[in-house]
């Protein structure tokens, strides 16, 4: 169902969620984009290219208790927080909560995880303004996609917003707000839609990622191509779909922590011996793990095109260039490694 | 829902000085249900917990075919272990698993098998024999050759001679040379070349090994020019290992997680797996 809600309707509609949910909201931050918990419905911003960091830390957060340990025994932290609401996640923020769950909820659930997204309601705010390091359209999502919100806003430039529900708990929360969207409403929210659609320039074919980097997988290629990477992390720490982690123990506390694949601990054992003991094995099992095994091992690419990953590299790697430069070569044997 | 997380209270039962930093723990759920209920398989392992300590990944050195506890053997080697190894009998600490695979076991029977082991690689073949043993019936003969770098090195060494006795099992053990004593019976000499040396014939057999890395790439060459097909020899392989859980992206090779699909292995997955598999 859509309707249309003009700004100070939503507002209204945020003010009145606020008594039953925590709502997270995109805020200025020391100049900054962030989401975090509001106050306030003035504190929303209702136009911005996307925040620095994605929504990812509401459900696998940078640090993490898992258990507090009593006499030995381990007591697990409660994972459930209170019912809570991010308003305004752009669509490919909430597709990367639907890969996510490839991980987390398969069939060994992620209670922790699993927690938080239950009791967390997505309310999308669609891209009127893509930038040009965005390139969701050739991940399976769109500035306008709805997929794995619960509700999508649409700003028809004039004060007034379509908001379109997307499951039954959406539904409910918008029931009755607002008004029933006429033809005319939608033809605009469509020439939105194809105006921020338009402006997505580079087309990307992941196919041909994939391709590459099996057949590339021995490529000489890789020596060079991982020289610039300082192996900081950051384009690991900011992507939304990047999940890997550590646990460990804290006093008597055990903690969960962001961990990324640059770093040479991530897979180095006690007995010194490290499966991935070059910067070039680490740079390009980032690109595989992406781009090759995870399609290979769910059918779909752990990428979604928010672009964070190149608008935030120290050292300006744009991993489209990185994987449109792997040469095309027969693979080597055991180029699957 | 489960919290696959959770590791399980057990106690410590008994613990065993294999040789100067390797202990063997045997160990009993808190929870009587979760002890009758702990169903596993030789080649699987768990994480092992020390609250506030950390967790480390072992295998399950004993055999569900002797219930009602089990038991990992482990080396001093950093900070949880070391933490293991401060240990007493009655103290707790937490077991969650078991993860992975195991040894293929369907693919054993009715075959002649040689176990290949080095060092504290023995602990999971230890399992795989007691399991074997206890089964016998469903295998054929079974060659044990065993080395370690000294006589002191050799773990198990009571149950050793126990192998050694049973009907069906030849034993073979070994010390790198320099490693021997005085009273030292057994070959001196490393494991693939004791191994070629024994020489157990690939007829109807299947070759299983475990050790430190370059033993087992000694052995997976020794075994293939003795004449073994790929298929007829099986691994383990070790990786940082955190969440046992194909989750926290540390173990994998290729689109493969160690964790979950390993860590056991034939020489013939291990080739399709590529180049960098042995560390
Ligand atoms: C499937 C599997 C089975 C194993 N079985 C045995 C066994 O039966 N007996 C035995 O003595 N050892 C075994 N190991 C090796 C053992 O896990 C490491 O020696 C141990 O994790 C070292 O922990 P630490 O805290 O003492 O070392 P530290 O260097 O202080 O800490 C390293 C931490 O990294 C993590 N880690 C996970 N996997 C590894 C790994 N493979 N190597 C190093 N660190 C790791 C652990 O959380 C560990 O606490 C096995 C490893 C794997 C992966
Ligand atoms: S890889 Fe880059 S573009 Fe793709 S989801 Fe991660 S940060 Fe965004
Ligand atoms: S942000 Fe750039 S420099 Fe840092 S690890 Fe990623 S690719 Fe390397
Ligand atoms: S140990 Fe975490 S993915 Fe294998």
């Amino acid at each position: 169902m859509k309707r249309l809600l003009k700004k100070d309707e939503l507002e209204k509609m945020v003010a009145d969620l606020m008594e039953n949910y925590d709502v997270i909201a995109p805020v200025l931050k020391e100049e900054l984009i962030a989401f975090q918990p509001i106050t306030r419905t003035d504190q929303i911003l209702w136009d911005y290219p996307n925040s620095l960091k994605p929504v990812k830390e509401f459900f696998l957060p940078p640090r993490e208790v898992l258990f507090r340990f009593k006499q030995g025994k381990a007591e697990p932290m409660s994972p459930a927080p209170k019912k809570r609401l991010i308003w305004g996640s752009r669509p490919c923020d909430a597709r990367s909560l639907l890969l996510l769950d490839k991980v987390f909820l398969d069939e060994t659930k992620d209670i922790y995880y699993f927690e938080k997204r239950e009791n967390t309601l997505l309310i999308g705010l669609s891209c009127s303004d893509p930038q040009e390091s965005c390139f969701c359209t050739s991940f399976g999502s769109g500035p306008h996609s709805k997929e794995g919100l619960d509700l999508l806003m649409t700003h028809l430039k004039d004060g007034t917003f379509v908001v379109e529900s997307n499951s039954p708990r959406g539904e409910e929360l918008v029931k009755g707000r607002g008004r029933v969207v006429n033809t005319k409403d939608e033809e605009r929210q469509e020439k939105v839609k194809e105006e921020a659609e338009g402006k997505i320039e580079r087309a990307l074919q992941p196919d041909s990622f994939l391709e590459k980097l099996v057949n590339g997988f021995g490529s000489p290629y890789w020596d060079k191509a991982c020289l610039q990477c300082i192996s900081c992390g950051i384009c690991r720490y900011l992507c939304p779909t990047c999940h890997c982690f550590d646990i460990a123990d804290e006093d008597s506390e055990r903690v969960r922590f962001w961990d990324a694949c640059s770093f040479p601990n991530f897979t180095k054992m006690t007995s010194g011996e490290n499966p991935r003991h070059t910067k070039r094995e680490r740079f390009k099992q980032w690109y595989n793990h992406k781009f090759n095994y995870f399609k290979q091992n769910h059918g779909v690419f752990l990428c979604v095109g928010c672009g964070r990953c190149l608008r935030s590299c120290p050292v300006k790697i744009d991993f489209r260039e990185v994987l449109d430069r792997i040469p095309a070569q027969t693979a080597s044997p055991g180029g699957k490694g | 829902m489960e919290n696959i997380y959770l590791p399980h209270p057990a106690i410590i039962k008994e613990i065993i000085q294999e040789t100067k930093d390797v202990k063997t723990l045997t160990l009993t759920f808190e929870d009587e249900g979760l002890q009758k209920n702990f169903a596993y398989l030789p080649g699987q392992f768990v994480e092992f917990s020390i609250g506030g300590v950390g967790e480390a990944p072992f295998c399950l050195a004993s055999s569900p075919t002797r219930p009602g506890y089990i038991q990992c053997t482990t080396k001093k080697a950093g900070k949880v272990t070391q933490a293991i190894h401060d240990l007493e009998v009655g103290d707790r600490v937490g077991i969650r698993g078991p993860y992975g695979n195991s040894f293929l076991l369907e693919g054993l029977k009715g075959k002649n098998l040689v176990l290949v082991g080095g060092g504290i690689g023995l602990a999971p073949l230890r399992s795989l024999i007691q399991y074997v043993l206890d089964e016998k019936d469903d295998y054929g003969k079974i060659v044990i050759i065993y080395g370690a770098k000294t006589t002191e090195d050799l773990v198990y060494k009571k149950e050793l001679e126990e192998w050694g006795k049973s009907p069906g099992v030849e034993l073979v053990l070994t010390v790198d040379p320099g490693g021997e004593d005085k009273e030292w019976k057994g070959e001196i000499g490393l494991v693939p070349s004791i191994l070629e040396k024994v020489n157990p014939s690939p007829d109807k057999r299947m070759l299983i090994t475990c050790g430190p890395p370059i033993m087992i790439k000694f052995v997976l060459f020794t075994a293939a020019k003795m004449g073994y097909q790929p298929k007829q020899i099986v691994t383990t392989l070790e990786r940082k290992m955190k969440c046992g859980l194909g989750k926290c992206g540390r173990c994998n090779i290729g689109r493969t997680y160690i964790c979950q699909d390993g860590p056991v292995f034939t020489y013939k997955q291990l080739e399709d797996l590529g180049a960098d598999y042995l560390a």
